[in-house]
């Protein structure tokens, strides 16, 4: 049958980066064979619409592109519930599980977050692991006094709670600033060190006990809510069946394989692999701790059911976790 | 080519008439943007124009509270202060008590002083401007041909492009997402190969001719000495930032911010210590408020042009059009190159440097890319011998010289009617004479980039 | 090629129309003071990013000096965000003058044999499309601006609103309209008053 629609699909990242290559590209095949070639995809990464990320979000809304993949923390506020994903204390150190974990969530807490749009799905990468460039971190000790770029708004209150210096600054400037002695390390999955370079100039990677990750980053695909609601139902049945609960899986699936991949990389270069042992790990979980209170008492402040949507991510995150024990 | 691409191709001709009519540049690329989108939308009904203009509600917040960017401003604004405290003035007297006595010396230290003051201030059109009203009313005393005097100056002016910091490096590295740092790094040995070789066509043709430059008698040694004090600070300070940014030990929005501070401190003091008509005082810095408004009120509006310009050729699918074009017909990698930085010297003429970098860039750099062995390509496997970054950085360079030759190259060139404003009795012919040996020497300086890519490329690999 | 920045070369003035005393008067007696001071209230923007700048580095500094004990100092935190939130007013803040001092970038090589009438005329329409342009930015950044604020968008270090950094910025760009619209109407003063040493584009 003939093309009927065409939907643009806007993000920030390269042509090369693994969300477009490994998860939005063959989405967007998946979608245009299962129609059997009634909806075709037009892609633009590397912000080619026009625009700064942080208007991703806006440009969805407006229909400025059908379709954006944006990270929710570049619209810091905007997000109030989603962001509990975000929190240390909550996401574990598998994309999968925190993924399938937030779909139980969509419908009822997080939905007012997204109201103003149609989200295809909301999922996270699998997690920040901390870079070093001098020191190798095994306890939090060795943490004090650590210059580190800040991943989001809970992740500033985290490197404080840990006695490190939050330092903000343009994920371009990451390079320079780490080999230049500006910073002493960072907080970004592995899948983002290998493009930024990051792999190359830090000497030390840390993870927790059992690959337990530093918080996490939310992301966000999400189509024009009047675009959606204008395709006839067929098509968007087609739709239906690749967003959501359906994609949160693959999707999950498409970080958590590449995270290894990067790390035996990085082992391969002869850098220090740390894992910090069970006990060690529990002067982390206590910072953990520290910002998941100043997060309740933040959000609360806000209006917002807090305690309750903690309680009820962290539910389903365990829920998740134990149904997948291998993550 | 499809339909969506023809409008593309129509909305880059309508912008060259738009801009050939006198409009302003940075309206010209908002009109074409809008209108080319409006455009697109009866072609491709799917690319909805209503939508379309929504984006306007952020789109120039989000071009100008870029803290990228906020390193523009502080650098204009620096060079602007630099200029009322009368540094530039400094620069060129101390330079001139080192190198004044040989033939020609004078000259030569205009072209330094070009070179050290275009360093930090970034702009070429105002280190012509400025050099020009100090050292042109020196040389012609000194009875300095006005072919090689007023040459000397416009073609000194483009130096500042190069030397780091420079407005256009910053921009051009955020364009192809390369590290400022590394771009500032990458600039700084072909820069100085241009002081150089500025020197060496100075005195070539001393010479060869004599009487273009009378030998200047020897200054008195008080004079002297006062020269050389005075430039003692000027070399701190524009040593320090240099140096500072070179080695990495800041990043560019520090930098500038302390480079301000430095010759506002430097300018501040002068003034209590010298009293009015040396220094900084109220007024001095206001005007260079008012200065820097218009220079970076100018540069403002062309990024906002060419962010609403960008996305109309994004969506007319002419860069990937381009692009695949020249997969096709499989054009060989150094005759693109080759074409584009004639394209380059060509547009020239026609367009101001830093909208060349905005329009052309983004189209251009893709398929360079692609031409070298795409964005993975290694040192050994790539076709100009360099992986994507380091093709980022030395395609950088090379752009940014013969962007800048546009200033000085016939039939009109900015720097060149600069130099006549502040020395009307010289005519253009003249002016273009003398400037056409420092023409040819940069178009040497750019075949030695593109035979030798470490003279770009060192640093950045040392560093 | 270029049009000659203001004041270093051949500064064009545009015809005054007849009857153009009281345009003239709003011109000279609100229009380019109000452009004036914004360019001043830009300067001193950048001068707070100068100051930040300083106590920022000097907290680097001392901690490089502390960590030889064992200490820590740290810079000052949020400092590329608000940077970034302050730049934005002050770029904004210097389009007006731009405008007064006719910096924007005009290339004027195939106009240059015109008759000064017709360089003037085409000068005006493009005083005009300005206005309308600046016109068209600052009223859709208002929209913008409720929306930030309607939306609760914060700042990612300090969680400051928003919205009240564009104010500024929006005021000016209205500026900048109302004295784009202006020299519509006047034309551009040859006699322009501050310092015409050194500001070009
Ligand atoms: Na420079
Ligand atoms: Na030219």
């Amino acid at each position: 049958r003939a093309q009927e629609v065409t939907l643009t699909v806007h993000h920030f990242l390269s042509a090369k980066a693994v969300n477009h290559a490994r998860f939005i590209v063959p989405w967007a095949r998946r979608i245009e064979a299962a129609s059997g070639g009634r909806i075709a995809f037009e892609i633009y990464p590397s912000m080619t619409l026009g625009g700064a990320p942080p208007e991703l979000y806006q440009q969805a809304r407006d229909g400025v592109a059908d379709i954006v993949w944006t990270v929710l923390g570049y619209t810091p506020g905007v997000f109030p519930r989603a962001e509990v994903f975000n929190l240390p204390s909550v996401h574990g150190g598998s994309a999968v599980v925190t993924n399938l974990a937030i779909q139980d969530l969509m419908t009822d807490q997080l939905a007012e977050d997204f109201q103003d749009i149609h989200p295809l799905l909301v999922h996270v990468h699998s997690g920040q692991a901390l870079h070093t460039v001098d020191t190798e971190v095994r306890t939090i000790d060795d943490m004090r006094g650590l210059k580190l770029r800040v991943p989001s708004r809970s992740g500033t209150w985290m490197i404080e709670a840990m006695g490190a210096d939050p330092v903000a600054m343009p994920a371009s400037d990451l390079p320079q600033a780490l080999s230049r002695g500006v910073l002493d390390g960072a907080f970004i999955p592995f899948e983002v060190a290998l493009p930024l370079k990051v792999v190359d100039i830090a000497a030390a990677h840390t993870e927790l006990a059992d690959g337990r990750r530093f918080g996490t980053t939310t992301f966000l695909l999400a189509m024009n809510k009047d675009r959606y609601e204008s395709l006839p139902d067929d098509l968007r049945a087609i739709i239906d069946a690749e967003s959501g609960e359906a994609l949160a899986r693959s999707a999950g699936e498409a970080w958590d394989t590449f995270e290894p991949e990067v790390m035996a990389f990085a082992t391969a270069r002869g850098n220090a692999m740390i894992q910090v042992s069970a006990e060690d790990t529990q002067a982390f979980l206590e910072t953990f701790q520290v910002v998941e209170d100043r997060w309740v008492e933040d959000a609360t402040a806000h209006g917002l059911p807090a305690a309750a949507l903690l309680a009820a991510a962290k539910a389903a995150v365990a829920r998740h976790q134990q149904a997948e024990p291998d993550r | 080519m499809g339909e969506r691409e023809l409008v593309g191709l129509a909305g880059f001709g309508v912008l060259v008439l738009l801009i050939a009519l006198r409009l302003p540049v940075g309206v010209a690329m908002v009109l074409v943007g809008v209108g080319g989108s409006w455009t697109l939308s009866l072609v491709a009904p799917y690319l909805r124009f209503g939508p379309y203009l929504s984006q306007f509600k952020t789109l120039t917040w989000s071009v100008v509270s870029s803290y990228e960017l906020s390193v523009v401003p502080l650098f204009i604004l620096m060079g602007y202060l630099a200029a009322h405290a009368h540094l530039s003035r400094d620069l060129f007297q101390g330079v001139n008590a080192l190198v004044g006595r040989l033939r020609g010396g004078v000259a030569m230290a205009a072209v330094i002083a070009c070179a050290g003051f275009g360093a930090v201030c970034g702009s070429s059109l105002a280190t012509a401007s400025t050099m020009g009203r100090i050292a042109l009313p020196e040389l012609r005393r000194l009875g300095y041909a006005d072919g090689l005097a007023t040459g000397a100056l416009a073609a000194g002016g483009t130096l500042g492009i190069l030397i780091p910091p420079s407005v256009a490096l910053v921009v051009y590295a955020i364009v192809v997402e390369a590290s400022v740092v590394a771009m500032f790094q990458a600039a700084i040995l072909p820069g100085m190969i241009a002081v150089a070789m500025f020197v060496g066509v100075i005195a070539a043709r001393v010479v060869l001719r004599p009487s273009l430059a009378p030998p200047a008698p020897p200054l008195p040694a008080a004079e002297r000495r006062a020269a050389l004090r005075r430039l003692v600070p000027v070399v701190v300070l524009f040593g320090g930032i240099i140096l500072g940014l070179g080695a990495g030990l800041f990043t560019p929005t520090p930098a500038a911010g302390l480079g301000v501070l430095g010759v506002l401190a430097y300018g501040l003091w002068s003034r209590w210590r010298h009293g009015p008509g040396e220094g900084l005082g109220r007024r001095e810095v206001a005007a260079a408020a008012r200065a820097t408004a218009v220079t970076a009120g100018m540069l403002y509006l062309i990024l906002v042009g060419a962010e609403v310009l960008k996305g109309f050729f994004a969506r007319s699918g002419l860069p990937v059009a381009l692009a695949e074009w020249v997969g096709a017909v499989s054009l060989d990698p150094w005759l693109a190159l080759g074409l584009v930085l004639v394209l380059l010297i060509l547009l020239g003429c026609v367009m101001e440097s830093l909208s060349m970098i905005l329009v052309v860039v983004p189209f251009v750099f893709p398929v360079l890319v692609d031409l070298n062995g795409g964005e993975l390509a290694s040192a050994t496997s790539s076709a100009f011998g360099m992986g994507a970054e380091e093709l980022k950085i030395w395609f950088g360079v090379l752009a940014l010289i013969v962007v800048e030759l546009g200033l000085i190259t016939p039939p009109v060139g900015l720097n060149v009617f600069i130099i006549r404003a502040v020395c009307p009795g010289v005519s253009m012919g003249t002016i273009f004479r003398g400037v056409s040996p420092f023409f040819g020497i940069e178009v040497v300086r750019v075949l030695l980039i593109l035979a030798v890519p470490a003279v770009a490329l060192l640093l950045p690999r040392l560093l | 090629m270029h049009r000659p920045p203001a004041g270093t070369i051949s500064d064009v003035p545009g015809p005054m129309g007849p009857g153009g005393g009281r345009r003239v008067i709003l011109r000279d007696r609100v229009v380019v003071p109000l452009a004036g001071a914004l360019a001043l209230y830009g300067g001193l923007m950048l001068l707070i990013i100068v100051a930040m700048t300083m106590i920022n580095t000097a907290g680097f500094g001392l901690d490089a000096l502390a960590r030889h004990w064992g200490g820590a100092v740290s810079g000052l935190s949020g400092y590329e965000e608000i940077v970034a939130l302050l730049v934005g007013g002050a770029a904004l803040s210097f389009l007006p003058w731009c405008q007064v001092r006719g910096g924007h970038v005009v290339v004027d090589l195939f106009t240059q044999r015109l008759p000064r009438r017709v360089t003037a005329a085409i000068d005006r329409v493009g005083q005009g499309l300005t206005a309308l342009l600046a016109l068209g930015l600052g009223t859709r950044m208002i929209e913008g601006m409720l929306e930030a604020r309607a939306d609760g968008v914060v700042s990612s270090v300090h969680s400051w609103p928003e919205w009240p950094f564009w104010v500024p910025g929006i005021v000016a760009t209205l500026a900048w309209s109302l004295t784009a619209a202006v020299l519509t109407v006047t034309g551009v003063d040859p006699s322009e008053p501050g310092s015409t040493e050194m500001e070009h584009g």
